[in-house]
């Protein structure tokens, strides 16, 4: 193991971080009550990723975006005058659901009911029989939803007043984010899943190594190594409410011949591309509250946690490029990536769904993270910060 | 030997075009997934020797310009990115892996559009 590593493994960063090193209790896992607590206190008031701009290719576009823990529905256009503007998407008669569409191109969106139509900037433009109504027509604009963009990735903050600029709120990572594939991508491609299991949970998976060498012995094998058996980070950094970590790399790994062909081209082209900065290809950044970006020029991917239910999440992995594909050879490399990423992401699912299953049974009233599962650790003490800041508000 | 949908230099992999041309990056997992272990080595071990002098072939030109034998092609060596993985990296493993990864929905590849 490198020295880096050994001092992360003896050296637990809690203590210096106020993280503690108590076990963490088990219900917030699959409680309904904390979840419905986590709705109010941080889905509806952080930032959220919900999108890319190469989704609004072209003034007119628009992308329709479900944030199911909110019950919400959001439009987000690209007007004519090329501005991003995010609406609830509601008609403000009496509240149908405006688009039904996933994307598309369109000026104007007509309720299918009374077929009152909107503006791409939100503005009511024509109602049938308007005159019969008590009111005028700038008061049933659609209601606006903050968004802001950083590395071309799109968010949304379902908060009217948000507290903090998107920029404020990211930090110094908001520069780093500037220097990721993502924020050069003009194409992506997605793979979906839904989990029975908490948001939390599913996160955890994805930001602990310790899992690897037993849930990923044949996809995993560049992650650890004999030198690292866990594939423990070269490091962590906190910025709360985010956190990242340095990810390792198995120097003795031998890549199969296809995996070799295809990620030495992968990296081929990303420099060829010159928008990659190779000094951020091992960074995997955690932005709170449910999203990862990982660094890498032949995986370039981000994963957003979506929560449905206290035991009922959906995870969205996209694998971000730099251009259309220029060769058959570009072409085979960013297909055989996916593949090999949604390889090492299906492994994990059933495994975190097993654990959902007997956190809901009650039976532990604690679960325990190791020094190397700080990035769970911290996760959970910046929930229980929001949820305690908005528990003290409304009983303020 | 004749060919119809494959370029001619590629004409020994016709008998695979039917199932492994497959359009879209999910039906081409959907392939791995429902290949059986036999039919999944019959055709590594008919496209490996051939994968880069077939991407050097295509590599000629832009996708977007690719006639529909090099398209046919193109699509059955983006199968093979699969079908790889299958074969050299989940090797003994592939069928149990294959039931984790059924939960796993391609919405969107690049290659598609």
């Amino acid at each position: 193991m490198s020295s880096q590593t050994n001092k992360k493994a003896t050296m637990p960063p809690e203590e210096e971080l106020a993280l503690g090193t108590d076990p963490i209790p088990a219900k917030p896992y699959y409680c309904p009550d904390f979840f419905a607590l986590e709705r109010e206190a941080i889905f509806k008031r952080t930032w959220l990723q919900v999108g890319h701009m190469s989704e609004l290719p072209e003034a007119g576009s628009f992308i329709v975006r479900e944030v199911d823990i909110a019950n919400a529905s959001i439009l987000i256009t690209r007007g004519k005058d090329d501005q991003v503007r995010a609406f609830h998407n509601v008609c403000t008669h009496r509240g149908t659901q405006l688009v039904s569409q996933k994307d598309g191109t369109a000026a104007t969106f007509t309720c299918p009911y009374h077929a009152w139509t909107f503006t791409d900037k939100g503005d009511l433009r024509a109602a049938p029989d308007f005159e019969r109504f008590y009111t005028d027509k700038s008061q049933c604009s659609l209601p606006k939803v903050s968004i802001a963009v950083c590395a071309q990735l799109i968010f949304i903050n379902l908060d009217p007043t948000p507290t903090q600029s998107l920029q404020e709120y990211l930090g110094p990572l908001a520069a780093e984010l500037e220097t990721l594939t993502v924020a050069h991508a003009t194409h992506f491609s997605e793979y979906v899943y839904e989990i029975d299991a908490n948001w939390k949970l599913s996160y955890d998976n994805f930001q602990e190594n310790y899992h690897l060498r037993f849930i990923h012995p044949r996809s995993g094998e560049a992650a650890s190594g004999p030198d690292n058996p866990f594939g423990y980070p070269v490091k962590y950094g906190f910025e709360d409410p985010h956190r990242t970590q340095t990810i390792w790399h198995n120097p003795g790994f031998q890549p199969k011949p296809t995996q070799g062909f295809a990620m030495g081209k992968a990296v081929e082209f990303a420099l060829a591309s010159g928008v990659v900065n190779i000094e951020n290809a091992k960074q995997y950044y955690a932005l709170f509250p449910n999203f990862f970006a990982l660094g890498s020029p032949t995986q370039p991917f981000t994963h957003c946690i979506m929560p449905i239910a206290p035991n009922k999440s959906r995870g969205v992995i996209r694998i971000y490029w730099a251009g259309e594909d220029q060769s058959a050879t570009q072409r085979f490399s960013r297909e055989y990536n996916t593949a090999t990423a949604m390889d090492i992401h299906a492994e994990d699912r059933s495994v975190i769904e097993a654990g959902q299953r007997g956190l809901d049974s009650g039976a532990l009233k604690h679960i325990h993270f190791q020094s190397q599962e700080v990035l769970c650790r911290h996760l959970y003490t910046q929930v229980e910060r929001y949820v305690t800041a908005y528990q003290q508000e409304q009983s303020a | 030997m004749s060919t119809q949908y494959l370029p001619k230099p590629f004409a020994i992999l016709e008998s695979f075009s039917q199932y492994w041309a497959a359009n879209t990056a999910a039906e081409r997992a959907g392939c791995r997934l429902n290949a059986n272990p036999q039919e999944r080595e019959a055709f590594y071990n008919a496209v490996n020797p051939l994968l880069h002098e077939a991407l050097a072939y295509l590599d000629n030109k832009a996708p977007r310009d690719f006639n529909e034998q090099e398209q046919c092609l193109m699509k059955m060596l983006l199968s093979f990115a699969h079908i790889a993985l299958a074969i050299e990296v989940q090797g003994p493993d592939e069928d149990a892996q294959g039931t984790l990864r059924r939960h796993m929905t391609i919405t969107r590849a690049v290659a598609d559009l």
